[in-house]
């Protein structure tokens, strides 16, 4: 349990190093005076989260899926949605249990990146509103027992299922993402979760709620996707750079 | 924007600090049977030297555990809590009073209780809870016979069937 409180102090390390990577971004391009007019792509883009589909291969207990879409807006406004399904089989030291379902998360990105020239990458934040609807099966358990005179707890087998459990929540995120080639795009981003809404079951808890990952005592979670995808250009826009118009943080 | 980013970062704080990994002393987990000693006149009193082994168990039960030695297992107190077993329907008891000394008495006392298991949390996984009249038979046997009276107990009551916390007395043992 040490190792995922280190990898989360990693990423909390890595988004300070991005932010600070957005700053000097937009304080490079403030120096340069130009008004070249640049052609911009407006189009849907869809792809998949290869994390996902990585680890359906090679984790036994895991089979899950998530597609990854959005739509150019403005600028650098994009409508941004994912939807997946998971079937993850949790093992822990006191429990074991099977979380299925599948989850829809809609909302925006906001690209903080200026581009030059016909490059089209995204350093970009944003927003999502999650749903997911799941079964969960408690497999087996372990009885907590604080006096140890009579040892402890055998794992008890159970076939309990818990079903039409759903959960709401918001994820705050940040993302990059670069074009490799013609109209392909890999990116990942980090995303950290908010519960707003989650119908517990009668005897037992919604320890792990597909897109929205691992619960926490508290209403706080974390996620991450690692996507490639493909732009399906739907029509072209002039651009001017204009550099006045570039906001001072 | 700078903004969202301290939100971000606020909230990548508090997953890395929320812990739910330990279960805490202060979870209410499996409770032990709350025992408390009177004399015949309703009075509180204290045992002496009393050691106590589950049948079908080598060790004694630790009693004292601020004490090294031999003494860890001898209860000068009026207060008892004694463990149940969580995966059957009985636990049977020796109470030897005096222990180790020319005074020594032993009543045997086998408690029977229905058991049943409630989720905790993720952490604490199950308690379980114990109820002393959910079986046909009764609560307690002494020394194999239905009557309530033994070498050294003179009676035994059942205050609270229902064991899912240490705060009230379950057990009330005259003697």
């Amino acid at each position: 349990m040490k190792k995922q409180h280190t990898l989360k102090l990693f990423f909390s390390l890595l988004l300070v190093v991005l932010c600070n990577c957005v700053q000097s971004q937009s304080k490079k391009s403030k120096d340069t005076v130009t008004s070249i007019p640049k052609i911009e792509r407006y189009g849907i883009r869809f792809g998949v989260d290869l994390y996902k589909i990585a680890l359906s291969g090679f984790d036994k207990n895991y089979k899950g899926f998530e597609i990854v879409g959005d739509f150019r807006v403005t600028k650098k406004y994009y409508l941004a949605a994912e939807i997946g399904n998971e079937n993850k089989n949790t093992i822990e030291d006191l429990l074991n249990f099977t979380t299925k379902g599948s989850y829809l998360k809609v909302g925006f990105d906001f690209n903080a990146h200026e581009n030059w020239l016909n490059l089209e990458n995204m350093i970009y934040l944003g927003m999502r509103y999650g749903v997911s609807t799941f079964d969960q099966e408690l497999n087996s358990f372990k009885i907590y027992n604080s006096n140890p005179y009579f040892g402890q707890s055998q794992s008890i087998p159970s076939t309990e299922k818990f079903n039409g459990l759903s959960a709401q929540w918001v994820e705050v995120l940040l993302g990059v993402k670069t074009r490799v080639f013609d109209s392909v795009f890999v990116g990942f981003s980090l995303r950290a979760n908010i519960l707003i809404k989650n119908s517990k079951p009668e005897g037992f808890d919604n320890l792990y709620v597909p897109g929205f990952n691992r619960t926490y005592d508290g209403n706080f979670g974390a996620g991450f996707n690692y996507t490639v995808s493909y732009l399906l250009p739907i029509y072209k826009k002039k651009n001017k750079i204009n550099k006045t118009s570039k906001k001072t943080n | 924007m700078k903004k969202l980013i301290l939100i971000l970062l606020f909230c990548f704080g508090f997953a890395a600090c929320e812990k739910d990994d330990i279960c805490e002393g202060t979870t209410p987990t499996t409770s032990q049977m709350v025992i408390k000693f009177y004399n015949a006149s309703n009075v509180i009193k204290k045992v002496t030297n009393l050691r106590v082994i589950a049948i079908g168990n080598l060790d004694t039960l630790v009693l004292n555990k601020a004490e090294t030695g031999p003494r860890r297992f001898l209860l000068n107190d009026t207060i008892l809590r004694l463990p149940l077993r969580i995966t059957e329907n009985a636990t049977k008891y020796k109470f030897l009073l005096n222990a180790r000394t020319p005074l020594e008495k032993t009543d045997e006392i086998q408690f029977n209780y229905k058991h049943s298991d409630i989720f905790v949390s993720r952490a604490c996984g199950f308690k379980t809870i114990f109820d002393l009249n959910g079986t046909p038979q009764l609560p307690f046997v002494m020394n194999n016979s239905p009557e309530p009276s033994g070498n050294w107990i003179q009676s035994i009551q059942l205050l609270q069937p229902i064991i899912d916390n240490e705060k009230t007395t379950h057990i009330k043992i005259i003697f």
